[in-house]
Formats: C-alpha cells, sequence, structure tokens
C-alpha cells in the first residue's frame, strides 16, 4: 500500500450501508432481549425450519404469543446476515485498506457463529449455549460499529493527518 | 338328565375356580382421603390467555391456575399418592397409553403419573400451534420440544427413569403447564375431586405410602398390607 497517497476517495454509500448494518443489529439486540425476557427461546422448536415450514413461508396468522419473538428475532437476524455478507464483498471490492477487507470477512464469519449458535441453542435445549450468544452479539455490534467509524469521512480525515501535526 | 347333572357340576366348579382366581387377582387395595386443612392461596386469573386472540375466543370467562384443587369440605384434589421405595416392578410396556390433551391453550389434566416405560400421548384439541417442551430434570430422561400444529398427529412419549413432577410446558403460551410424575411400578394414584385415591393390587408386605402434591410437598405413612383393604388418610396445611 503507498502509504503518500491522497486517501482513497470515501465512498458514502458504503458508509451509509455500514451504519444501516449497524443500526439494524442494534434492533436485533433489542429483539433478542424480548426474546429471553419472554422466555420464548424455545417457542419455535425445530431450526431451520419453523414448525416444518421455510421460515420465510411460514405464514404470519402464526406469529403468536412466544412464536413472535422468536420468529421476527431470526427473520431480523436473516436480514442482519445478509447485510454483513453484502457489507463483506463491497469491503473486499471497493476498499482500499487490506486490514479493512478482513474487517468485513471477520464479520461475516462472526455473523455465521452467532446465526449457528442460536440454532444450536434451540436444537440442543442448551440454555447455557444462549450466554455465548449474548456475548457474540455485543462483539458483532462493536463490530458493525467499528465498521460504519472506519468507513466515515470523518476516520478517513484522521487517517489523512500526520499523527505529529494534530 | 345325568347330562345335565354332569355340565351342573362343571359350571358350578368352574365359578368356584374363577371367584377364588378373582380372589388372588384382586389382591388389596391402599385406599385413602386426602383433606387441606386452611384456606390456600387464592388462584391467578390468567389473562395474557384471554389476550391472546386464538386462545380468548376459547373461553368466556377467564380461565385460572388449579394449583389447589379443593372440594367444599377440604377434600384435596391432584395430590400424586404412590408407594415409596418400590421399584423395578413397571407394567408399564403393556399398560394403556396416558393422555395429556391441550385444550384452549390449557393442558388437562394439569397433574398425571404414569409409569416408566409407559406411553404418553399428547393431543392438540385446538384450533392454534403448540410446542410440547418437556423439561426433565432427573438425567436419563430426555428434555425435547416439538411443535404441534392444530389436528397434526398425536406425540407420543416415555421415560426410562421415575421423576416427580416432570414439567411439560408450551412457550408459545408461557402460562401452560403439566406435571408428569413417573414412577417405576404401577403402585400409585392421583387423588379425584373427592380426595379419594385407590392403589390397586398391592401384594402383601410393609410398605411408606408418599402423599405429594405440587404446592404443599409431600408426607408419607406406614402401612401394612395383610388381608383386607387398608386405609392411609392423609391432611394437609395450608401455613
Ligand atoms: C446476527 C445474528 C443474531 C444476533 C445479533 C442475535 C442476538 C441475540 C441477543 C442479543 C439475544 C438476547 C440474549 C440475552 O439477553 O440473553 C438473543 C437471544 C436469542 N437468540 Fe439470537 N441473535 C442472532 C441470531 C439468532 C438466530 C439465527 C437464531 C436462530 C434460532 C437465534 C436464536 C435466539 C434464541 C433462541 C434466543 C433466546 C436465548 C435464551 O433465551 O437463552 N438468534 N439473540
Ligand atoms: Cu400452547
Amino acid at each position: 500500500m503507498n502509504a503518500n497517497a491522497p486517501t482513497k476517495t470515501t465512498n458514502p454509500w458504503l458508509y451509509w450501508f455500514a451504519v444501516l448494518t449497524a443500526f439494524f443489529t442494534f434492533l436485533l439486540l433489542g429483539l433478542g432481549g424480548l426474546v429471553t425476557s419472554h422466555e420464548a427461546g424455545m417457542s419455535v422448536p425445530d431450526w431451520p425450519n419453523t414448525y416444518g415450514n421455510n421460515m420465510f413461508l411460514f405464514p404470519p396468522a402464526q406469529w403468536i404469543g412466544g412464536i413472535f419473538y422468536e420468529h421476527t428475532h431470526r427473520l431480523l437476524a436473516s436480514a442482519v446476515g445478509l447485510m454483513t455478507t453484502i457489507l463483506a464483498v463491497w469491503l473486499w471490492l471497493k476498499d482500499s485498506r487490506p486490514w479493512m477487507h478482513w474487517l468485513g470477512v471477520a464479520a461475516f464469519l462472526l455473523v455465521v457463529a452467532q446465526g449457528v449458535l442460536g440454532g444450536l441453542r434451540v436444537t440442543m435445549h442448551m440454555d447455557s449455549l444462549g450466554i455465548y450468544h449474548a456475548t457474540i452479539a455485543q462483539l458483532f455490534f462493536v463490530l458493525t460499529c467499528a465498521l460504519a467509524l472506519f468507513t466515515s469521512r470523518w476516520w478517513k480525515g484522521l487517517e489523512r493527518q500526520p499523527p505529529a501535526r494534530r | 338328565m345325568k347330562l345335565n347333572y354332569g355340565v351342573k357340576k362343571a359350571v358350578s366348579l368352574w365359578v368356584i375356580g374363577l371367584f377364588s382366581a378373582g380372589q388372588i387377582a384382586c389382591g388389596t387395595d391402599i385406599v385413602g382421603v386426602i383433606t387441606l386443612k386452611g384456606t390456600p392461596p387464592p388462584e391467578k386469573e390468567i389473562t395474557p390467555l384471554m389476550e391472546n386472540p386464538d386462545c380468548g375466543k376459547m373461553h368466556t370467562t377467564t380461565p385460572t391456575t388449579h394449583f389447589y384443587v379443593v372440594g367444599a369440605k377440604g377434600e384435596l384434589a391432584d395430590v400424586v399418592v404412590s408407594l415409596k421405595g418400590v421399584t423395578g416392578k413397571s407394567t408399564g410396556a403393556s399398560a394403556p397409553p396416558a393422555v395429556l390433551d391441550q385444550k384452549g391453550c390449557l393442558y388437562t389434566p394439569t397433574i398425571l403419573a404414569i409409569q416408566t416405560g409407559q406411553k404418553l400421548i399428547v393431543k392438540n384439541s385446538d384450533p392454534c400451534i403448540h410446542n410440547v417442551h418437556a423439561t426433565p430434570a432427573v438425567p436419563g430422561n430426555p428434555e425435547t420440544n416439538q411443535g404441534q400444529a392444530p389436528g397434526a398427529a398425536d406425540l407420543t412419549y416415555t421415560y426410562t427413569q421415575p421423576e416427580m413432577f416432570l414439567r411439560f410446558k408450551c412457550d408459545v403460551h408461557p402460562w401452560m403447564f403439566a406435571w408428569v410424575s413417573v414412577f417405576d411400578s404401577p403402585y400409585f394414584c392421583v387423588s379425584d375431586k373427592d380426595g379419594k385415591f385407590v392403589i390397586k393390587n398391592v401384594p402383601a408386605g410393609k410398605y411408606t405410602v408418599e402423599a405429594a402434591h405440587r404446592k404443599l410437598g409431600a408426607q408419607t405413612q406406614d402401612v401394612e398390607v395383610k388381608d383386607g383393604d387398608v386405609t392411609a388418610n392423609f391432611t394437609f396445611e395450608v401455613k
């Protein structure tokens, strides 16, 4: 990497997409908390299916009681998973900083691990996995915020400034 | 005539034989009445049930919990009575299945008892989805969680280990609970609405009868079964 090259034009679309991903993750954390506080974690007994249905085809009329929290949590998590994948690919293709490529990959791996962990917690009836699921959730949220920060104009401005002159 | 006499004799002998055989098979029963002294805490109204559109429309009045099912004279139902320490006597494999139904977003009954190896059939009589989540505490009895859509096939459970008040719950409707006690012998009974219980065909011997209520705890009484029925009454008290 040529350190002297005037950095890399910022990409406002990429930045706002990263912000959106972080925001959705924030909502997902809240919804996950609702799953736990309503003790609804086991109200959908199967995974990745939902009562034998493809989860995206599970009729909304049946999103009742505890299922509402658990199922919407899974749907929103799927959206966040998809957004994270897009973000990782986008960073890989368009961000000129190699370490950002790997940060994107890390986010992708973490969101996959988180989703699988959530599923295993259901299928293996292991409450204890919920602890790791909750911990990784926080780590993942911080990571999405970091990605948004690192793609911001403000951050790139900092990168351009030689530290001595600050 | 001769033939007729012979037939009569044969029949009477057969009747006597049947009678004595019946005597042996009938064995002796341990019977009793369970009484509750004092006023139990009031049952709670299950308001979230009425707020759920599917469940609410199946009830005209708000259902309550059934922790203390007590008659006018203190007759206490839903007490699980068993012979303590009698194990390895299960006839569960050949016993008819027990049935737990989901109706109006409630379990019926909420307290029941089965033998190890006996089938427990769980039905969904409701027009809505339930998940049947069994949460045993004794190692060897597996935790399971299965969905049951309206009209779906019955679910069947068996347990290999004795366990008191093994909990079934529905996470879709967080007020739904049932407690199934599992015994390693056929010698148990859940008291009825008259507070009565009968433990049938107990072989002669000395036993400790245990009466267990989910909220009121357990009591024991020693009895000896010789000839003729044995009575063991229990009185629980609310503190
Ligand atoms: C990016 C993906 C996900 C994130 C960030 C996330 C986050 C969370 C959070 C913050 C909680 C609350 C934890 C607590 O307060 O104890 C939670 C609970 C839960 N999540 Fe997720 N989740 C994700 C994906 C999934 C998926 C795909 C499933 C699939 C089944 C799932 C199933 C659950 C369950 C069952 C609970 C309840 C845990 C319990 O009660 O012990 N999650 N999730
Ligand atoms: Cu239910």
